[in-house]
């Protein structure tokens, strides 16, 4: 199982903010977002809920769950 | 943050220009030595106040590096990103310090070996190899001075990241270098130099020396740390990837030193003896700072 997002979305609906200009906000390294958003790390729990603050959005809405094994067996 | 720049970086500067004035003496005080030497003249009581004054400049050059690796530090903070001129000067920082252990060496060595009457040719070409190369250190260093102080008014409040990732990684990548420096002095020591009657002597300076430019940043990093939370000293994915460094770390450690604990088991006064620890913390250093790079850069 897999951490999917859509924080790139979100951040080009937000008046296109840049990676450091949203870690700047909630207070981690430019490297983390662009490790969350290319699905390399998982945020904990509270970092997930100051994405979705900052967004104005629930975490759901931003963070989502990937079952890997339906998506294999779908591919195959 | 700007006051701490400005500081370090005057006095940088300042003592840039004392260096370079110190090193044209030493070129000069140099000229004049080495022939009376070379022909194995007396030297007068004004040769020898030359001598010494060359020795107070080896000290005053030490200073000046100390204080360049502080300046570059608060450069790479400030600015934010690296710069040509900055990378290229912290390389030549880092070699430079390290050659100062040539610069003792040749300086001991050709006082003994003058007294001792014999030839001092070799010491004075590596002299003059290592003061070349200093000379190109401090006139890098002092145009980056310039071009960092003349530039300090380019960089706007508010466009820095909060979380910086640049003394992170400067520590990191000069914490490789360093310890890679070491690491290749200590097996060049044990294959080399293994009868070699001064080990205990030589090998200490090279140790101090080679993690000077480490130490330093490591401490600049702490002491801008202080300030804040040990909490947030690093964010979460920063934390993630010491931590997994430091796996890395304590499983490469065990057994290299096993195996050095093996090897040098039944070898009595053998040069692991006094090399078993600089190895030990140069692979700590080197292992650590390349996973803690690694796992940023790569996860």
């Amino acid at each position: 199982m897999k951490l999917g997002n859509h924080i790139r979305r979100c951040r080009f609906e937000h008046n296109e903010i840049s990676q450091q200009a949203l870690a700047n906000a909630v207070g981690v390294t430019r490297l983390t977002i662009h490790s969350i958003e290319k699905g390399k790390f998982v945020p904990s729990t509270f970092l997930a809920f100051k994405l979705a603050r900052f967004f104005k959005k629930n975490v759901e809405d931003i963070f989502y769950l990937i079952d890997t094994e339906q998506e294999n067996s779908g591919e195959t | 943050m700007k006051k701490g720049f400005l500081i370090t970086n005057i006095t940088a500067s300042f003592f840039a220009v004392v260096s370079i004035g110190w090193l044209i003496y030493d070129f000069i005080a140099y000229g004049i030595l080495r022939g009376k030497m070379l022909q194995l003249e007396p030297l007068t009581s004004l040769d020898e106040k030359l001598g010494l004054f060359i020795w107070l400049g080896v000290l005053v050059f030490l200073i000046f590096h100390i204080v360049s690796f502080l300046a570059i530090a608060s450069q790479f903070q400030f600015f934010k990103k690296a710069g040509a001129l900055r990378v290229i000067a912290l390389l030549l920082a880092i070699v430079s310090c390290i050659f100062i252990l040539d610069d003792i060496a040749c300086l001991s060595d050709i006082g003994k070996e003058y007294q001792e009457g014999l030839e001092v040719e070799f010491e004075w070409r590596s002299l003059y190899r290592s003061s070349a190369l200093h000379g190109l250190f401090f006139l890098v260093m002092l145009a980056n001075l310039i071009q960092a102080l003349y530039r300090r008014t380019e960089v706007k409040p508010g466009e820095a990241a909060v979380h910086d990732v640049t003394i992170f990684t400067l520590v990191h990548a000069v914490g490789v270098l360093c310890s890679g420096i070491g690491l290749f002095g200590a097996f060049a020591a044990l294959i080399v130099q293994r009868s070699h009657p001064l080990l205990h002597i030589t090998f200490p300076f090279l140790f101090i020396l080679s993690l000077i430019p480490y130490g330093l940043l490591a401490g600049y990093w702490l002491i801008m740390k202080v300030k804040e939370k040990p909490e947030n000293w690093y964010d979460e994915k920063q934390f993630r990837d010491i931590s997994r460094a430091a796996l890395l770390t304590m499983f490469t450690t065990i057994p290299l030193m096993a195996l050095i604990y093996i090897l040098t088991y039944n070898a009595p006064k053998n040069p692991m003896d006094i090399l078993w620890f600089p190895v030990y913390l140069y692979w700590v250093i080197f292992c650590f700072s390349l996973g803690s790079l690694y796992f940023n850069w790569n996860n």
